[in-house]
């Protein structure tokens, strides 16, 4: 039998708890979890509690599309200190479909096809391990072709 | 609110000075700051001191090694633009009339490596979202897309820094570059290379202000005279779409420059073509690009076409960091706001030597200084 690369060999769990939708599985779409201003219909991720539009504490939960636009990027050359991603890797800011613009990073081996204007998928992907042998997930995107 | 001038400034050095203590480097830059003005200690009414890294209290123990005579010593942090705030607050106290003279200080001892701006435990830190280098880079391909710009452009910047920085014996780094040293060096977040990014520094600046019918006793032979201040953090901005955490917008965001820069120019009564120097924040080389647009100086997409043209060279029509900026200066936090005032003190009074603008004619001087969270703008005359 072989084995399904999607399936992680330990417990998935997320860098942070509410941050986006749980999948069974590694490299899901990334359905990220926001809010959005009742008021003033801004939306935001991640949450917020009050509105940073208008300070309204009347939000509603959302999950934002998985797709959207990559807006601007850089490839990070240098190790920062206390990250878990080895350079080169972008930092892309994509504008998701119908959803605000998010940060997120494009590991080394989906940098090909990173550039402004580019279409680009968000995906759960494997970030390290923690002490306890989990499997630790967090967004990325990768560009479409 | 009454007049109030600059009667003195001075610096200890910028570089890295692993064998000197905190007060080592700000009693230098406070005697110097209170030779310069005739303003003996003991008639400093108060201190504002801007810092960043150093422990707790570290404002007191540094200006009392002047002498314990009693005066309120408060500390006062804005990362990167700390100093230039503490100025804001000295000013505006002695202009209310609280006191008559006031000291400030800034000054930082730092590690050497990228500057930690987002607990070590944030998710962005964990990403590898918390780059400082990249927030600018991210806007400099952004401005590449839009404009035209070539990374050619951004590394000028770098260029023209280190040969104003080698007319400055203050200055961390007093050698000119070229312009293939610039590209050649380490890329750090494209079109970023290391040679475009300001240095961990070690530093400590000082300014001495006064009231200004207070000033006569003084035996300051000149002053500068403060015109206009504008400050604020950064606002949001609806564009229908969030804008992630970790984005350091105040500080790379020309908007959020344009509409302080219009409050001080307005209290200033000037508009940026009455401007003959200026001091921006160039933390990496686009922000001196980005900030001669946000401050008005050129129009909106023609700031890297300017820096390429020569135009912000010590004798352009645009003299922009003048003494090396932070690139080349050097950038020890704390301590940079209250050296920009340094500088544009030596520009205005005619005493910047091989650095001086315009014949020694410069009238008005300008200071954008901003740290993670908020942008202060200050504006002198002569
Ligand atoms: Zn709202």
């Amino acid at each position: 039998m072989t084995q399904d690369a999607t399936l992680p060999a330990t417990r998935m769990v997320p860098l942070r708890e509410g941050m986006f939708r749980m999948p069974d599985r590694l490299d899901a779409p990334a359905g990220l979890l926001g809010d959005r201003c009742r008021k003033c219909g801004e939306s935001f991720f991640p949450r917020r509690v009050f509105c940073a539009a208008c300070s309204s504490g009347d939000m509603e939960d959302v999950e934002f599309a998985s797709t959207g636009e990559i807006d601007t990027f850089t490839i990070v050359r240098q190790q920062p200190p206390n990250s878990v991603m080895v350079p080169p890797y972008a930092i892309v800011r994509v504008k998701l479909d119908g959803g605000p613009g998010v940060q997120t990073v494009v590991p080394t081996e989906d940098l090909a096809g990173v550039r402004i204007g580019a279409r680009a998928q968000l995906l759960i992907r494997r970030l390290k391990e923690d002490d306890a042998g989990n499997t630790v997930v967090s967004f990325m995107a990768r560009p479409l072709a | 609110m009454r007049e109030v001038v600059v009667l003195g400034a001075g610096l200890h050095r910028f570089g890295r000075f692993p064998d000197k203590s905190l007060q080592d480097l700000g009693r230098e830059a406070i005697k110097n700051a209170l030779d310069d003005s005739g303003v003996p200690f003991p008639d400093i009414q108060v201190a504002y001191v801007g810092r960043v890294l150093a422990g707790m209290g570290a404002g007191l123990s540094v200006v009392s090694e002047m002498g314990q005579t009693g005066i309120p010593v408060i500390n006062i942090e804005m990362a990167c633009g700390s100093s230039t705030s503490a100025f804001r607050e000295a000013y505006l106290n002695v202009a209310n009339g609280v006191y008559d003279t006031a000291l400030v200080v800034g000054f930082e001892k730092m590690q050497r490596g990228m500057l930690q701006i987002s607990e070590g435990t944030s998710f962005q830190s964990v990403m590898g979202l918390a780059v400082m280098p990249a927030a600018y880079a991210l806007q400099a391909q952004r401005y590449m897309a839009d404009y035209g710009a070539t990374p050619e452009m951004f590394a000028q910047v770098s260029v023209k820094s280190h040969k104003a920085g080698a007319l400055n014996p203050y200055a961390q780094y007093q050698k000119e570059t070229t312009l293939e040293e610039v590209m050649a060096s380490r890329m750090i977040a494209d079109p970023i290379t290391l040679l475009q990014c300001s240095p961990t520094t070690d530093g400590a600046s000082a300014v001495v202000i006064c009231a200004a019918d207070k000033a006569a006793k003084y035996a300051a032979k000149r002053q500068m005279t403060v015109a206009g201040w504008a400050t604020g953090s950064g606002r949001y901005e609806r564009k229908g779409e969030g804008k992630g955490e970790g984005e350091a917008d105040a500080e790379t965001g020309a908007g959020e420059v344009e509409r302080l820069a219009h409050q001080a120019y307005e209290r200033a009564g000037i508009g940026p073509e009455d401007v003959d120097v200026t001091q921006v924040h160039d933390a990496f080389s686009p922000g001196e690009i980005f900030m001669a647009e946000g401050l008005g100086l050129v129009p909106k997409g023609e700031g890297a076409r300017a820096v390429w043209e020569g135009r912000t060279e010590i004798n352009g029509d645009i003299p922009i960091n003048t003494d090396g900026g932070l690139i080349s200066r050097g950038h020890p936090i704390g301590a940079t706001g209250a050296a920009m005032v340094t500088e544009i003190f030596r520009q205005l009074t005619g005493e910047a030597g091989p650095r001086q603008v315009k014949g020694g004619k410069a009238k008005v001087g300008l200071i954008h200084n901003a740290g993670i969270g908020g942008v202060n703008i200050l504006v002198f005359k002569r």
